[in-house]
């Protein structure tokens, strides 16, 4: 990592195509495990030219109306009334049932035999980062991005919602000096806003919403933060969202993890139930650099798991520190293998991950990691984001 | 006369029709229809004002479409259409709105026929009857005398002898009787009197098939409606629509068609489907209260019903206000609706291939001919034998081959009870590609049965008497729960059992009997049940009380309180549930697992009733305490012939999707029950709005989905439309209450004939009489056969033209004789190719039809490889013909070599009619197939002729033939077979089968 740098991480907001996608996937897979928590499916979505694409392939003793879904989600995000929206927009949707016998049911038996026996069903490269830059353990570029993603979000819900579209993307570019960021550098927001009002004002309106994204955060915009607004690049009456742009699930995985900051795997997050490695190893690596971090056995911490298909133990558990462990990498990681199962069903049983859907609620639990990022979540009670081996590896 | 103004003619006023275009106006005039004085009068008189650039008006359509910019104005415009049609004219007395009826109507009713304008009562006094009473039956029965019956007066048939007239209307008759009259000029007398049998012959072949088949198309369009309910006298009477009067009251109610226009006098939430008369699909809102303006056009007749179309939704009670042709449909109808059977696209084709095969032989002939005088031959005997070369090789008859063998094809679709009500619906099934499919009334019974049960915890399916609970039996604990659920189920009912027989009859509504017979199957004692528990108080379901309550009591005084209905409306009046362990408290986790199965089973296109009981009594008005039971989940069965006919059409290459209002999840649930995937995935397209699509998106998504879930009636139309995108020819099956275009768009449409509405039977082409979706595929197959056999018919027709051109034109170059005399020519052309092209015709379907991909719609019937493949069959014949002619010395030897030639062409074109039977086995195979009676008896026919022509000496003299001995018979018989051979091997040795290359070896 260069000391001095200025490092940009984007996010987007719930309308976007792209996101869209990743929510319709994740409600899918938390109806289906909601009501089955031995389910397996994969979702996945695509929206092009108005019209969503959804190729659900899964075993559940379920009954999910997926297109009833989607467009419960399509409205959620804003998409009530438009070019594309929740209630005219055409869903094609196809079905395909697996055998009944591959579903996985939950066990309560710790028996190693059991875990042991549900191997990673392809290869997969995951990674965790996890660092000191915010409250959350996470890059301070990414968060910051979320953080302006989510404002625009609720100020749109607000009751005078209608000067914003659902689809906008941020960027927050954050200025390094001597490997710690020193300051926010330039916050860069695209969106389609009201043609009808000036622009003077809503750009002022953005600036005040991105400035009141950093209440909460140590570090804030100052006096020489850019405020960069791209609003209606194409034309004034220019409509953003599914109307123009198509968006497929699984495309914003930088999104989703570090902000690019750190490494990510190049499978998708998002339609996956829990029997997916490549998804639930992410949040074991997570899990684990986030807790070294915290144990202060790093200033800043990349766990990569690698799996091989057919196997239930990762090949192998690597460590980078850059430097800042308190022991040197391969200690650490022989560490985090003793004290962590990395096995899949190790994992899912660790986090729960089967039966959180039916006890989350209307909201859904995978349906809002599939928006504002799946790591260093403060307002979900994320298992892969408690602290509580800190303790235990610190020792 | 011309004072006489037609009342009809009152009520007809200009309207708009299209106005979208600024500078273009459509408007449409009753008073034009049928009228060409008026219709130029009406163009001239637009033509005359200032700014109209253009006029265009018909008859036909009674529309007007002008072109226009300031200073004319669209008011103008009309008024101007109106005031050239009122105009009087002396030719009032010959149009044929002037019929009798409308004087007689004049004549002892009001002129004033604005019904729409006045009151319902101001409508009722006018027509003399009464809301309340209706029609005295008297005053009915004189009204029909002097009006008539409430039909349509259609076109009378054409009697045999016109039929055989127009037989002689035609190219090859004139050609023929051409050359009969030179035939006669030039002594030929025999000749002519040849020609003229052949004439006679084909012309009365012509005429009894034709004759047949035209009454087959007539009867295509009876069928028996069913009865109105009507008032007469005070009394309510049903009546057949035809004897229906002006001023009966009517009562009518979803799925009628409307027998007669009406004006309405109540209505209950009704709502029509106009576009029979408008074009426009969505159903109109109708309200008996109105009073609309004099000069409010036909679509916004909001308060007035018309015959033809249908009825949508809720009741209303109606005034007749016209029957028969005077209403609107009636007016329509005189003038586009006559019963002439239309030209089917395959009468078309074969009308050009016919034209086409005059215009080669005529060539040929010249070539022949020409040939001939080079050589010096006399020019008359030429000239003659030319013409017969024409008359014999033209396949007089082509175009009648395709609608008598569809016309037998509906006959032979009748006795297996599918009605088809269209001559063409035949070729079209055979063409058929992808079949829509609507949910409700198609796929699915009109009654109940109870398939899932949710007790103890447990969502359980029911099938047949039996629990199961993923693949086994449920536990009996469930069993239990689910008996004492089915038991108060049958309690709390008003469904009745009547012992009948054997068994008993349940009465009652689809979902109590559903329960009732679940109850039944389980092994409950319903009777046993009821006679012990005796009811003595009951809360019925109501409009706010979306439960049913009843209060039993028993001998020993035990009250017993049954309760079933909503769900969520049972489940607040508990307090505990019956588990395996007993009752226990219901708990909110309990409540939620019990909505969550709700909510699961309500996804499965089930109906869920919950079942609770208190056992010690209560208040039925007031239940309290109760014990839940459980769900029940009913469903509308999907019909059994469904499944199985489906995968029958999917075999035979044909798509099926299913075009549904409902969920996705709800259609999901069916189409899996259907396998509409065919063991792969299934793909639903909810259309959210499908005017927001694009046509090419819209076309691509069609040809993805199987499932069509939540489509409007209108956007059903838009469906159909895609999936006919390129060409594709779609069936369409429907109840034809709401999806009236959407059938009539479709190429062909599709009923269920049992349960059917009037209305789907008037626009189906196709009804299916047994409800049986089997009838589809038979119907498939019986159209693929009628394809087929017309093939065969015409390879049989052209490849025999073809042999006769290639002996004579063969004869002509190899030593420029003349292979066959005129007479010989002519008596070919009866004993060798009518009867058997006839029987072709009958063939039964071949095996495997079914398992053919549909053959390409676009494609002509034959294709140029086709045609390629009969030249050759044709050459082959010939080659061996000539061959012979040749080894019997030819020019040289005239009279033997001539005898041979006759022979063996006459018997290697009755050979070949074997070989056309089937496209695809060998001859061996053709000759063990199913035989083809008359194809045989045909063959065995013709020759006898040709032997009895050979064996008594007047036919030997008039066809000039020599004596034959063994050898003569050796070379005939080698003429025959060998033609016969060669071309079965040449069948065999061909690398792929001409036209159907992906057909597999039978």
């Amino acid at each position: 990592m260069v000391p001095d740098m200025i490092f940009t991480s984007e996010s987007v907001t719930a309308g976007h195509p792209d996101k869209l996608c990743d929510q319709i996937s994740d409600a899918a897979i938390d109806a289906f495990l909601g009501q089955d928590a031995a389910a397996r499916a994969i979702v996945e979505c695509a929206i092009a030219s108005g019209v969503i694409f959804l190729a659900a392939r899964f075993a559940a003793e379920a009954d999910v109306d997926l297109p009833t879904l989607a467009r419960k989600v399509v409205a959620e995000a804003g998409y009530v009334e438009g070019r594309f929206d929740a209630r005219r927009c055409s869903i094609l949707s196809s079905f395909t049932e697996l055998p009944a016998d591959l579903r996985a049911p939950p066990s309560d038996r710790d028996e190693d035999a059991e875990i042991e026996s549900v191997v990673a069903q392809d290869q997969a490269n995951v990674f965790g980062y996890a660092c000191r830059e915010t409250p959350e353990l996470m890059p301070a570029p990414i968060s910051f991005a979320h953080r302006v993603a989510r404002a625009l979000d609720e100020e749109r819900r607000g009751a005078d919602a209608g000067w914003l579209s659902p689809d906008a993307k941020t960027q927050v570019s954050v200025q390094y000096r001597g490997g710690e960021p020193a300051r926010v550098h330039t916050i860069s927001i695209a969106a389609v806003v009201s043609p009808e009002q000036r622009r003077a004002e809503l750009e002022e309106r953005l600036r005040l919403i991105a400035t009141r994204a950093f209440d909460e955060s140590p570090l804030r915009p100052d006096a020489a933060t850019e405020f960069n607004l791209i609003l209606n690049p194409r034309a004034p009456f220019d409509v953003e969202g599914p109307a123009r742009h198509a968006g497929l699930t699984g495309r914003k995985n930088g999104i989703d993890t570090y902000g690019e900051y750190a490494r990510h795997s190049g499978a998708a997050l998002s339609g996956k139930d829990p029997s997916r490695v490549d998804r639930i190893g992410a949040y074991a690596a997570r899990h684990a650099a986030k807790n070294i971090v915290a144990a202060r056995l790093a200033e800043r911490c990349e766990v990569h798991l690698g799996y091989a298909i057919g196997r239930a133990r990762p090949l192998s558990v690597a460590v980078e520190t850059f430097g800042t462990g308190a022991m040197p990498d391969p200690e650490l990681a022989r560490l985090i293998e003793q004290r962590l199962d990395f096995r899949p069903a190790a994992v899912e049983r660790r986090f729960a991950l089967r039966t959180l859907p039916s006890q989350a609620g209307p909201a859904g639990f995978y349906r809002r990691l599939a928006l504002y990022g799946h790591f260093g979540r403060a307002d979900l009670d994320l298992p892969w984001e408690a602290t509580d081996v800190a303790e235990t590896l610190a020792r | 006369m011309s004072a006489h103004v037609n009342p009809t003619l009152s009520l007809a006023r200009a309207e708009i029709v299209h106005r979208a275009v600024p500078g273009r106006v459509r408007i449409r005039h009753f008073g034009l229809a049928g009228r060409d004085s008026r219709v130029e009068a009406v163009m001239k008189a637009l033509l005359a004002r200032p700014g109209v650039a253009s006029a265009r008006a018909s008859a036909l359509t009674a529309t007007v479409l002008v072109e226009f910019s300031a200073p004319a104005s669209i008011r103008e415009i009309l008024q101007a259409v109106e005031d050239a049609v009122a105009e009087p004219q002396l030719d009032a007395a010959r149009a044929p709105f002037a019929w009798p009826l409308s004087a007689a109507v004049a004549a002892d009713e009001s002129v004033d026929l604005q019904w729409h304008a006045m009151t319902a009562g101001d409508a009722a006094r006018r027509l003399a009857t009464s809301a309340e009473a209706g029609l005295d039956p008297q005053e009915a029965t004189r009204r029909l005398a002097v009006h008539g019956r409430n039909e349509i007066p259609r076109v009378k048939p054409r009697s045999p002898l016109a039929i055989f007239g127009d037989q002689m209307v035609s190219l090859p008759v004139f050609l023929l009787v051409g050359s009969a009259a030179l035939s006669l000029m030039t002594g030929g007398i025999v000749d002519a009197a040849v020609i003229g049998a052949v004439v006679l012959l084909n012309a009365s072949i012509a005429t009894a098939t034709e004759h047949r088949a035209e009454r087959t198309i007539r009867s295509l369009s009876d069928y028996s409606p069913h009865r109105v309910s009507a008032l007469r006298g005070g009394a309510r009477v049903l009546l057949d629509p035809a004897e229906i009067v002006r001023g009966d009251i009517l009562s009518l109610e979803r799925g009628m068609l409307i027998p007669a226009d009406a004006r309405l006098i109540f209505c209950d939430d009704f709502s029509v489907n106009e576009s029979a008369l408008t074009g426009e699909a969505v159903p109109v809102q109708k309200t008996a209260e109105w009073v609309l303006r004099a000069d409010t056009g036909l679509p916004e007749r909001r308060n007035m019903l018309y015959r033809g179309t249908a009825v949508t939704g809720g009741s209303a009670t109606a005034l007749v206000t016209a029957t028969g042709a005077t209403t609107e449909i009636g007016r329509v109808q005189r003038l586009l609706g006559s019963l002439q059977p239309p030209e089917t696209p395959m009468q078309r084709q074969l009308d050009e291939v016919e034209r086409e095969l005059i215009f080669i032989n005529a060539l040929v002939c010249g070539v022949v001919f020409g040939i001939g005088l080079a050589r010096r031959h006399a020019f008359v005997p030429m000239l003659r034998n030319a013409i017969s070369l024409i008359v014999a090789a033209i396949p007089e008859g082509l175009p009648a081959v395709a609608t008598t063998t569809l016309a037998l094809g509906v006959e032979n679709m009748r006795r297996r009870d599918v009605l088809v009500r269209k001559l063409d619906a035949v070729e079209t099934l055979g063409a058929v590609e992808v079949i829509g499919l609507d949910k409700t009334g198609t796929l699915t019974e009109n009654r109940m049965e109870t398939v899932a049960i949710h007790a103890d915890g447990l969502l359980l399916a029911f099938e047949g008497g039996r629990l199961v609970d993923g693949d086994d039996d449920a536990a009996p604990t469930a069993a239990a729960v689910t008996k004492r659920l089915l038991e108060v189920a049958a309690l709390c009912s008003d469904a009745v059992l009547r012992p009948e027989g054997e068994g008993c009859r349940i009465d009652g509504t689809p979902t109590e009997s559903a329960l009732l017979e679940a109850a039944l199957a389980f092994g409950v004692d319903v009777a046993a049940l009821r006679r012990e528990a005796p009811l003595v108080a009951g809360a019925p379901r109501s409009e706010n009380r979306k439960r049913m309550s009843t209060l039993h009591e028993r001998d020993d005084g035990a009250r017993l309180l049954c309760v079933k209905g909503d769900p969520g409306e049972v489940l607040l009046r508990c307090a505990s549930w019956a588990t395996k362990g007993g009752v226990a408290p219901l708990d909110d986790p309990s409540r939620a697992k019990i909505r969550e199965a709700n909510g699961r089973m309500a996804a499965r296109a089930l109906r869920v009733l919950g079942v609770a009981i208190c056992e010690t009594g209560g208040d039925p008005r007031d239940e309290r305490d109760l014990v839940w039971l459980g769900l029940a989940g009913l469903i509308n069965p999907i019909r059994p012939s469904v499944r199985p006919a489906l995968q029958q059409l999917h075999r035979a290459g044909i798509r099926s999707v299913m075009i549904t209002g409902d969920q996705s999840a709800t259609a999901l649930a069916i189409a899996r029950k259907l396998d509409l995937g065919d063991g792969g995935d299934i793909r639903v397209l909810e259309a959210g709005e499908i005017a927001a699509l694009s046509p090419d998106m819209l076309a691509a998504l069609t040809g993805q989905a199987q499932v069509f879930a939540r489509v409007s009636p209108v956007d059903k139309l838009k469906i159909v439309k895609a999936l006919q995108n390129g060409g594709r020819v779609v069936g369409m099956t429907g109840d034809g209450v709401n999806d009236g275009p959407a059938l009539r768009a479709a190429n062909i449409s599709i009923a269920m004939g049992g349960e059917g509405t009037d209305v789907a039977r008037e626009v189906a082409d196709m009804v299916l009489v047994s409800d049986d979706l089997g009838g589809v595929v038979e119907a498939v197959r019986l159209g693929r056969a009628t394809h087929s056999n017309i093939r065969k018919v015409l390879r049989y027709l052209i490849s025999t033209s073809v042999s006769e051109t290639f002996v004579m034109l063969g004869a002509a170059l190899l030593d420029g004789g003349v292979a066959m005399t005129s007479t010989q020519l002519l008596w070919l052309n009866i004993a060798g190719e009518p009867l058997p092209a006839l029987a072709l015709g009958l063939e039964e379907p071949e095996d495997g039809l079914l398992e053919q991909p549909p053959h390409d719609p676009r494609a002509p019937i034959l294709t140029p490889a086709d045609f390629r493949y009969l030249l050759l069959e044709g050459a082959v014949i010939g080659v061996g013909t000539l061959a012979a002619y040749h080894l019997a010395g030819g020019a040289r030897s005239f009279a033997r070599a001539g005898t041979i030639t006759f022979h063996g062409l006459t018997l290697g074109q009755l050979f070949h009619a074997v070989n056309c039977r089937s496209e695809r086995a060998g001859l061996a195979g053709k000759l063990a197939r199913s035989p083809n009676r008359k194809l045989a008896g045909a063959v065995v026919l013709s020759t006898v002729a040709q032997a009895a022509a050979q064996l008594f000496p007047a036919t030997r003299r008039v066809l000039g033939l020599a004596p034959i001995g063994g050898r003569e018979l050796l070379g005939i018989a080698g003429v025959a077979i060998g033609a016969a051979a060669a071309n079965d091997a040449i069948r065999n040795l061909l690398p792929t089968e001409p036209r159907r290359a992906a057909a597999p070896e039978s």
